[in-house]
């Protein structure tokens, strides 16, 4: 279906975009359709192939897979899309896209839409005419290729990720690929450089100058080879600077690479075998007669290069003297005889004076008629040579005389032809080595027939797989009837260049094997024996089942006592423990762990060190060490723990177990817990001291209250004496004044025992603390009253009391001992004209205060007053017993108050006594 | 006549030994504990004291220590009236005692012995002589 006139379909949202391609639309009018949205677009799309030309602006809606169906169908529309700037990804997808052409929407965009267009148009024309014109024709790119392809130079557009977009017919035969669409399947990235790198060093080049001269680079040809070429390229840019394809030529260099190559190679190669060779080269230019010599040959004359002058004597005498003619003579002989070659072997002197075999072969290389002009010769030292050779002979001697000789059969064989035999053969064998030519077939003949099938076998195995395999003991009768064994082997050895020979030895066993056959039968009486022994064995086997049961009965019994001792040793209530001669717990009770808090196995394998405090395990360290030195048993005391309230005391009883062999096993450890005993050990301790404090506060009491009883004894005593002197005399005031005495003495002794018997029953704990209920008031009067009477002088007592109504729990008896005691002391020591303040006071407590304007307690005495029988230094004349204040204290402390005193010498003392009240019974 | 110093804390005894002792004819100073006694001895010298032990303000076995330090009174005679408890403590090499209670005539007997005494020695020392 061909239009009549060509019509372009334009899809663009942007109407400025929708001028711009207008604005390249060819002068001549143009049949046009704009497109602005999708609808229209697929509307007009269902009529394609009315269009010759669709330019598409690339948004999201078009898909290319949408397009590429639209083109599919319609295979003259020419799609060209029209790409935003800068998104190279994007130029490089549509790019790869051979069915689409684009143009990029730069400043270059018109003209080349412009372009485009004009050719599409064209094309379109002509279309209608030939097919096949058309195909070359509708491309404008096609129109180039012609020249292009022409070629010798390769010429390319790529992609700057790698990808060819356009190579021409020159590029792709050096490359050798067929078509455009082969090619466009190669990425560049891929292992098309060798090395890769070359690549990157490619494109840094371009990156950073933007061009590339002369760039030698190596890729692969199609089928593998190594393609070397001469590439210059260059980037094209955008006007951002951001590179949209690279375009290059390239040349085949390959050829030209690799003779360069060839030629160093080959250069290099010979210059390494002159110098490797040691072969020195001279060139005597004999019409100037000058000789130069190359710098392997001063090496080879042990000189350093350029030492030797360039003068034909100077040549000459590097020579033997007897040598040198023959240069001269045979060169000269040889020349004039018009050969262009000589050569001969020569002594030479070395510059250390070493003489040294040279060979020597030269050619005249320039020729005037007939006369040389030039030689050129190379030199060799050939010594080394020379010696080797001597040496071969010597060795090839030395063998002979070592084969000829050794005992053994010695041979050497190629391919089955036998070089060599040594004599040997004919004192194993009985057959002579000149036989040589059909020797293996006679050798063979004596084999004997039980072995032949059997060494056949082996030999043509050897054939088969090469020599050395072979290794064989076999039978042989000799000619003269005598039976022989023989051991053959046979080993591979490496000759020069005629291939593998195999060189075998052959020895005379017979003796050997006879022992053999002996040590054999020998065996097998062994063999014999050991089977009537193992009979025995299996019996007595039979006997140690039976006593390993036995054993096993036994181990069960131990079993069943271990269980036992373990189940005794969980219920006892003490830790157990025992330890190892290593003073490691190896094992212990149930209580043991509950002592550590530990379970057994924690416990087990541990030092001392490792489960008590430092001080505490080198306690017991110390115990075990002596307990192990002298086994026997340790009781000792252990206290864990610092803070005395969780104290724990132990007693701890070692011994040491002793093993069958009577040598100590180990330490059996019981611990019992003594805490509770030594408390009550402390307490009663404390008791006993009490007691015994006691005991001696009675005893000095009995022992002062004696000593206090013989003062008023002494007085009644000699009072009676002087009684009695007076009684003569008849002085009867003296009578009086004695018997007075001895009445107050009598007295003092009565309160004396009266107050010591009220100590002792305080101190016997017989006066007994015994409250009821009391008129405090009325007590107090009673003993006011009791006091004045008794004190042998008129005393003034001044009552107060401040005491609310109704009775007191107090103790009765010990309150009129605390208050008669000390009223009668306030009154004893005070002058007659004197008053005594007695107040009496009961709120929370009772206070009692008794107040006199005495004679006072001197300040050193203040610590003394409540010990019994102490008396003030100023009181000696005061009749009393030293016992009253100490009873009143014991009766404070008894009703639990408090006593206390103030005092001053001469001016009176006060005694202040505090007594809890008892609210309830 | 001799005097005697007479130490006593109880009044009664200082009593009857002083009205003993005079009524033997002796001149009789007293004290009524031991410094009062020392300041009495060391003053008057006298020929003999009679002194108790257990007494307030040195006691007995205090003063005889003070007076044996001075030139003065180390050799005035020494008689102890003591309570029973006490004698074991008492030099009985060179001074005399009378255990409490104590009849007179023990007293008197014992005052005349230690008069006596240095008598004694004296005449000892004439002999030696």
């Amino acid at each position: 279906m061909v239009k009549k006139s060509p019509s372009v379909l334009v899809f663009t949202r942007r109407n400025l975009l929708k001028k711009r391609i207008r604005y390249s639309f060819p002068a001549d009018k143009l049949d046009s359709f704009f497109a602005s949205d999708a609808n229209q677009l697929i509307d007009r799309c269902k009529k394609a192939d009315r269009y010759t030309l669709f330019i598409c602006e690339y948004t999201k809606e078009i898909t290319l897979k949408s397009l590429r169906l639209i083109a599919e169908k319609n295979h003259n529309l020419e799609i060209i899309f029209v790409l935003p700037r800068y998104k190279n990804e994007l130029i490089s997808i549509i790019a790869k896209q051979k069915r689409f052409d684009f143009v990029v929407e730069d400043d270059s965009m018109a003209t080349l839409l412009k372009h485009k267009i004009e050719s599409a148009i064209k094309s379109h024309s002509v279309s209608s005419n030939l097919e096949k014109e058309k195909k070359k024709s509708t491309d404008y790119r096609h129109k180039y290729s012609d020249l292009l392809n022409n070629m010798i130079i390769g010429l390319y557009r790529t992609t700057p990720d790698g990808k060819i977009t356009m190579l021409n017919d020159a590029g792709m035969k050096l490359l050798g690929y067929k078509s455009v669409k082969e090619l466009k399947e190669v990425d560049l990235q891929d292992e098309f450089y060798d090395p890769y790198k070359l690549r990157s060093i490619f494109k840094q080049q371009m990156s950073e100058k933007g061009e590339v001269w002369g760039f030698e680079n190596r890729w692969h040809h199609v089928g593998g080879k190594l393609v070397i070429v001469r590439e210059n390229a260059k980037a094209v840019k955008d006007k951002k600077g951001n590179i949209l394809y690279y375009e290059g030529t390239f040349e085949d260099i390959t050829e030209q690479v690799q003779t360069e190559q060839a030629l160093d190679e080959a250069k290099k190669k010979l210059h390494l075998i002159l110098e490797v060779g040691n072969i020195g080269i001279w060139n005597w230019n004999i019409k100037a007669n000058e000789i130069i010599f190359s710098r392997e040959f001063h090496l080879i004359m042990g000189y350093l290069p350029g030492e030797i002058t360039s003068s034909v004597d100077a040549f000459l005498n590097l020579f033997h003297t007897e040598d040198k003619h023959f240069i001269i003579t045979d060169l000269l002989a040889d020349v004039t005889k018009n050969k262009p070659d000589f050569e001969t072997a020569v002594r030479a002197i070395k510059k250390t004076g070493e003489l040294r075999w040279m060979f020597i072969k030269g050619k005249v290389t320039e020729w005037s008629g007939r006369i040389p002009l030039n030689l050129t010769a190379v030199q060799m030292d050939i010594t080394d040579r020379k010696l080797a050779e001597t040496k071969i002979i010597e060795s090839e001697t030395r063998f002979r005389e070592l084969a000829e000789n050794i005992e053994e059969i010695f041979w050497l064989l190629d391919d089955k032809e036998v070089l060599y035999i040594s004599p040997a053969i004919e004192k194993i064998w009985g057959i002579s080595p000149s036989e040589r030519s059909h020797l293996l077939f006679a050798l063979f003949r004596t084999l004997y027939k039980e072995d032949r099938k059997r060494i056949k076998q082996a030999i043509k195995l050897e054939v088969l797989k090469g020599p050395g395999i072979f290794d064989e003991e076999f039978r042989i009768i000799r000619p003269d009837g005598e039976e022989k064994w023989i051991w053959a082997r046979t080993f591979p050895i490496q000759s020069g260049n005629s291939g593998t020979r195999s060189l075998g030895i052959a020895e005379d066993i017979t003796a050997r094997k006879k022992l053999q056959l002996e040590l054999e039968s020998l065996k097998n009486q062994l063999q014999k024996t050991v089977d009537i022994r193992t009979a025995e064995l299996l019996n007595s086997n039979l006997k140690l089942v039976n006593e390993i049961n036995k054993q096993k009965l036994a181990e069960e019994k131990i079993d069943n006592q271990l269980k036992f001792f373990r189940t005794l040793l969980d219920t006892a209530m003490s830790p157990i423990y025992i330890k190892d001669t290593d003073k490691r717990y190896i094992d212990c009770n149930k209580a043991f762990e509950e002592y550590f808090n530990e379970t057994r196995n924690r416990i087990m394998g541990k030092t001392n060190y490792e489960l008590f405090p430092l001080e505490i395990a080198e306690k017991h360290e110390t115990v075990d060490d002596s307990l192990l030195q002298n086994p026997g048993e340790i009781t000792y005391e252990e206290t864990m723990g610092k803070d005395p309230n969780s104290r724990k005391e132990y007693m701890v009883t070692k011994s040491t177990f002793l093993k069958a062999d009577g040598k100590p096993g180990g330490i059996i450890g019981f611990v019992t817990d003594i805490t509770q005993k030594k408390k009550l050990e402390v307490s009663i301790q404390k008791a006993l001291n009490k007691e015994k404090e006691l005991l001696e506060v009675k005893a000095k009491l009995i022992s002062t209250a004696s000593h206090e009883f013989r003062t008023p004894l002494t007085t009644i005593l000699s009072s009676v004496d002087l009684i009695e002197i007076y009684r003569k005399r008849g002085n009867d005031k003296k009578f009086f004044d004695h018997t007075g005495k001895i009445k107050s003495s009598v007295k003092h002794m009565t309160d004396l025992l009266n107050d010591v018997m009220t100590i002792n029953k305080t101190e016997a704990g017989r006066l007994e603390f015994e409250p009821g209920e009391i008129n405090i008031v009325e007590l107090c009067r009673e003993i006011i009253d009791e006091v004045k009477a008794a004190a042998g002088k008129p005393a003034k007592i001044i009552f107060n009391y401040d005491v609310p109504d109704g009775p007191v729990m107090a103790d009765k008896k010990l309150l009129r001992l605390i208050i008669s005691n000390l009223l009668n002391n306030a009154v004893k020591y005070s002058n007659k004209e004197s008053d005594v303040n007695f107040d009496i006071k009961l709120n929370e407590e009772i206070v009692l205060r008794i107040k006199d304007k005495g004679i006072g307690i001197p300040k050193e005495e203040f610590p003394m007053m409540f010990e019994p029988f102490h008396r003030g230094i100023n009181a000696s004349n005061i009749a009393g017993t030293g016992l009253g204040l100490s009873i009143v204290k014991r009766c404070v402390e008894l009703h639990n108050g408090k006593i206390s005193f103030e005092s001053d010498l001469d001016k009176g003392t006060t005694f202040i006594v505090q007594i809890p009240i008892i609210t309830n019974r | 006549m001799k005097q005697i110093l007479v130490i006593e804390d109880d009044l009664f005894i200082r009593e009857n030994v002083c009205e003993a002792l005079e009524l033997s004819g002796y001149d009789v100073i007293t004290a009524s504990n031991g410094k009062e006694g020392l300041d009495l001895a060391f003053e008057q010298i006298p020929d003999l004291i009679v002194c108790d032990i257990m007494m307030p303000l040195a006691d007995g076995f205090e003063v005889k220590e003070s007076l044996s330090l001075n030139s003065a009174t180390k050799n005035i005679p020494f008689i102890f009236l003591s309570a029973k408890t006490e004698i074991k403590e008492l030099n009985t090499g060179t001074d005399d005692y009378i255990t409490k209670p104590f009849e007179i005539k023990d007293l008197l007997t014992s005052v005349k012995r230690r008069f006596d005494k240095p008598e004694e020695i004296i005449l000892e020392k004439k002999r030696n002589r």
